[in-house]
């Protein structure tokens, strides 16, 4: 069995990507010195400094996920997929605005949140004093290898 | 050009994160890291293979994020770095990956 997140990045999306690697590096010189520096030590930084380069350069950029552990099936309740359906089709604020949206108590919407994002589902990013749900993908698919 | 990064995962708390860049068809880039998270913390890379300058080596970290080694090897692809993964696992650090 294997489940095959995917996930096509928006012009939009990338445009996010670069100012926030511009918040957390200054430049992409500055970032490329660092990694130069550092020969490879952190491979967080070398690979922010590649896509920050390419992005840059208008290459087109695509996620995946690949999960062939069966114990993902403990983490995807029925409830958890509909808030990840809802999440791939609809932009949401913060995880108040997830939990009116989908008239769910807020522990519980935030509970589901942390358990998807343990597999990377879904992204939670800071924004202002709260944290904004995105879904990580726009695609999946479970397939069973024979 | 193509960006493509890929969580690969092998048990419920190891993975392989791929970063391969390409261009006209062919590989320009690639990064695949072997990465483990204890008790719900952050990544910690344990093994990196990657051709940055475009020369393939891989690099080994000391279970922390301390890089320990770095040492030439042939190119790796995602394929043969997760085949490699699955059998040995945290095993691989303590071994002379550069020749397998």
């Amino acid at each position: 069995m294997k489940i095959r997140i995917s996930k096509r990045w928006k012009p939009g999306d990338i445009s996010d990507l670069v100012t926030s690697f511009g918040r957390k590096y200054g430049t992409l010189q500055s970032l490329q010195q660092k990694v130069s520096i550092s020969k490879c030590d952190s491979p967080e930084q070398m690979s922010d400094f590649i896509v920050w380069k390419h992005l840059s350069q208008g290459a087109e950029f695509q996620d995946i996920i690949i999960i062939s552990d069966t114990e993902i099936f403990e983490t995807l309740s029925p409830k958890r997929v509909e808030m990840l359906e809802y999440l791939m089709s609809n932009d949401v604020t913060s995880i108040r605005h997830l939990s009116t949206s989908l008239k769910r108590n807020y522990k519980n919407v935030y509970d589901d949140l942390v358990a998807l994002s343990k597999y990377g589902l879904v992204d939670l990013t800071p924004s202002g004093r709260s944290l904004k749900p995105a879904a990580a993908a726009s695609r999946i698919e479970i397939s069973f290898d024979v | 050009m193509k960006l493509t990064r890929q969580r690969t995962w092998v048990h419920r708390n190891e993975m392989v994160e791929s970063l391969i860049l390409e261009d006209g068809g062919k590989i320009r880039f690639y990064s695949h890291t072997y990465m483990v998270s204890t008790k719900g913390r952050a990544w910690t890379p344990y093994v990196k293979w990657d051709n940055w300058e475009r020369q393939p080596h891989v690099d080994r970290f000391d279970g922390s994020g301390v890089m320990v080694e770095q040492k030439p090897c042939n190119e790796k692809t995602l394929e043969e770095v997760l085949k490699l993964v699955k059998i040995f696992r945290k095993n691989l650090l303590s071994m002379d990956i550069s020749q397998l």
